[in-house]
């Protein structure tokens, strides 16, 4: 036997109005009907209690209205829109609806009252009201039909004139902790600049608050990306927009094929604006264009191209962490992939299928590494500035030395035997420098066949130390060393002997990443690499007991082996290396 | 009599390799890389002891054992015989896993039968070197390639 158990209309619209909506979601909620009904003029009215008070007064609202020229409704049409729970017959595919309690729930966590003024001709106008103390008084969920007044008729005629269309009040705003005109202004022109990005740009929506136009606004900043080109994140500086990962296609459940578009892209470092254009305040304009901040990083989630999720950390994908505040992704879905992207009724948020979350963490891990390594080397080149770069004060420092030309007890080598080392030398280093340069072009991603030596001196250099810096001398730490060893000498007769160090070897990422606020431990393992480096072209050209051969064999092994030994140390000791160690570790 | 053919994938003696464990009828593949001495057969054993990160990531995914598995098979693919691929520091190694896996990622909506990766992704910072893109792209083709005959 079934009982009926009843129901208290007024204490569930209550609740559902406390589902946590913000002023501008639920403006933005009421928008998505506006779209639903073909709109192609929104205008936001905002009508204050006290116009004598500025827009900076919170608690100020009386009333807002979302006027559209959309299809409008007849009768019938507007008492289907204030039921609760709203069929969802008429809800085409690619609707931005959802669960029919939008409007109802959006209202009423803003006011007490709820106006519909519709016409499905521009004729016909009808009018009907819900109160939530009304209907809380009378445990009774109902409407009331109402006469339109002369201020219904002046809005319509101001915004409507013969069209058909919707007007959407609410009224009573409560006066608790509401906020001020200009913040609820501000916020609708990012939120939903952001929200209607696609509706505003490709489909020919305008939305307005009064008489200004919201414009849209790409949270990656494509446009940008495609000028600037992929994000190299050794090199990037922090002052363009750049491509992490360029629109590509997922599959989210492999039994049903649901898809979705994933795209990725760095936004600029603000901070870096503060250093190349001090005292023009440049980096706070940066922050507010680019929306940079704690709440704007991560994951943007569009259904049916309606913004379902701002900045979503993705149930963890994206770590709440600043050094991914240049990260912003985009995922595109219709709404087939509702069931993998469970979304809440105030399409705020989501929660992700553990499928959709594996498929998409996955994807993601390159790019947030590539993202967290370039705001980290834009933070470099900031530090490098203010302070000078640890590697070039460890060349400076070593500029002017000269090491001891024999040691004591070394013998001299024959004249003839010392200038076959030199030759051998200076034909092995030349050898070098062309695989130098075929390793940096490959790092570059270049497709080029490099084999021959650099024909410029610039190219050259660019070979030997990484980079066109006159500042390096000696010590160059690029990213391939031959053989992937963590260092290796190089000589030439401008330069003397110099050093090469594989900054991606484990060991030296130890140092330089890991260690980074450690400057003076890392001009210290510049320095002694330079010496072990001079020390073996020393060997070269100072032992006459072996031959060079011999001795460029033995001394090379030695080198693949220390480097060896220091990767598989860093990697099995790492939780207890600096600077990880601490003195309650278990050692 | 169940038969395997090996070939020659227990040499790993100056030799790495990235493999892939492939199970069509459960829908799992899983990628991995090895310069162990014993190649990937030696490999092999790490991923079906009893912590096994094959066996773990299985179960924890599919929510069953992979001993109800019985189709797995063992794609070895050699990288090319040079120090930076067969060396202890695995950048190199770790950026062709990681573009593989990821190859796979985006492909595997347009294969059939169709299957998760849930091998672990690491990424690392050589993923840009044209060389490595080119090997991880010929790897994940080879892959596509013979899907429908594995």
């Amino acid at each position: 036997m079934d009982i009926d158990l009843g129901i208290d209309p007024g204490r569930l619209l209550f609740g559902l109005s406390r589902i946590g909506y913000t002023t501008s979601s639920a403006l933005c909620d009421i928008i998505d009907n506006s779209i639903r009904a073909e709109a192609k003029n929104v205008t936001i009215v905002i009508r204050k209690e006290k116009e004598e008070y500025s827009d900076t007064k919170k608690n100020n609202v009386r009333e807002y209205l979302i006027i559209d020229n959309g299809l409008g409704m007849d009768e019938q049409q507007i008492q289907d829109a204030l039921q609760l729970g709203s069929s969802d017959v008429d809800y085409e595919i690619n609707s931005l609806s959802k669960f029919g309690l939008g409007l109802k729930s959006a209202s009423f966590s803003q006011g007490d009252t709820l106006r519909i003024i519709s016409s499905a001709d521009g004729v016909t106008y009808f009018k009907y009201e819900v109160s939530l103390p009304k209907v809380i008084e009378a445990k009774r969920y109902f409407a009331t039909k109402l006469d339109l007044n002369e201020d219904d008729r002046k809005t319509i005629d101001e915004y409507l004139s013969d069209s058909s269309g919707t007007i959407i009040a609410i009224g009573d705003i409560r006066k608790n902790n509401h906020p001020s005109v200009r913040n609820t202004i501000k916020e609708l022109h990012t939120k939903a600049g952001v929200i209607y990005f696609y509706y505003i740009k490709d489909s020919g929506v305008s939305i307005n608050i009064g008489q200004t136009a919201i414009k849209a606004i790409d949270p990656l900043f494509i446009d940008e990306a495609n000028e600037n080109g992929n994000l190299n994140e050794n090199e990037w500086d922090g002052t363009v927009v750049q491509w992490i990962e360029k629109p590509q296609e997922l599959t989210l459940d492999d039994e049903s094929g649901i898809k979705a578009i994933i795209e990725i892209t760095q936004l600029p470092y603000p901070p870096i604006f503060k250093i190349k254009s001090p005292n023009e305040g440049k980096d706070a304009a940066i922050r507010e264009k680019y929306l940079i901040g704690a709440g704007n990083y991560g994951f943007y989630v569009y259904r049916n191209k309606r913004l379902i999720s701002w900045a979503s950390q993705l149930q963890g994908i994206i770590p709440y962490d600043q050094d991914y505040f240049a990260f912003r992704g985009r995922i595109l879905i219709n709404d087939t992939a509702d069931d993998f992207f469970n979304i809440d009724v105030k399409k705020s948020s989501l929660t992700l299928s553990e499928e959709a979350w594996n498929t998409i963490s996955d994807f993601s891990k390159e790019a947030k590494s590539k993202s967290k390594a370039a705001w980290l080397n834009a933070g470099k080149v900031v530090h490098d500035i203010i302070n000078k770069n640890p590697n070039e004060l460890a060349n400076k420092l070593v500029d002017d030395f000269e090491q001891i030309d024999r040691l004591p007890g070394d013998q001299n080598l024959n004249e003839d035997e010392l200038n076959n080392r030199l030759k051998s030398i200076k034909e092995d280093m030349e050898e070098k420098v062309i695989e130098f340069a075929k390793m940096l072009n490959d790092d570059l991603g270049g497709n080029i066949d490099v084999a021959n030596l650099p024909d410029t001196p610039e190219s050259k250099e660019k070979a030997i130390k990484g980079e066109n810096n006159p500042s390096l001398s000696k010590i160059f730490r690029v990213s391939s060393v031959i053989d992937n060893l963590l260092w290796e000498p190089y000589y030439d007769t401008d330069l003397g002997p110099c050093v090469r160090i594989n900054r991606h070897h484990r060991f030296a990422r130890l140092i330089y990443e890991n260690n980074s606020p450690n400057k003076d431990l890392q001009i210290i393992f510049d320095i002694l690499l330079l010496q072990l480096a001079e020390s073996e072209l020393y060997a070269y050209k100072n032992i006459a007991d072996e031959s060079y051969e011999k001795l460029k064999s033995i001394l090379t092994e030695y080198r693949r082996i220390v480097s060896e030994f220091l990767a598989n140390l860093t990697r099995k000791l790492e939780d207890r290396l600096p600077p990880n160690y601490s003195s309650d570790s278990n050692i | 009599m169940k038969v395997v053919h090996i070939h020659d994938c227990f040499k790993g003696d100056d030799q790495a390799y990235i493999y892939i464990w492939l199970s069509k009828s459960h829908k799992v593949v899983y990628v991995g890389m090895t310069n162990g001495f014993t190649g990937t057969i030696g490999r092999a054993n790490g991923h079906f002891i009893r912590k096994g990160q094959l066996r773990s990531r299985f179960e924890d995914l599919r929510g069953y054992s992979i001993n109800k598995v019985d189709d797995l098979v063992l794609l070895s693919f050699a990288l090319p015989k040079k120090k930076i691929y067969t060396s202890v520091e695995k950048s190199y190694r770790e950026a062709i896993e990681y573009l593989v896996q990821k190859k796979l990622l985006i492909e595997r909506g347009k294969l059939a039968p169709t299957f998760d990766v849930i091998s672990w992704v690491r990424s690392s910072p050589r993923t840009s070197n044209s060389e490595i893109v080119n090997i991880a792209n010929q790897i994940s083709q080879l892959f596509i390639d013979n899907y429908a005959t594995l």
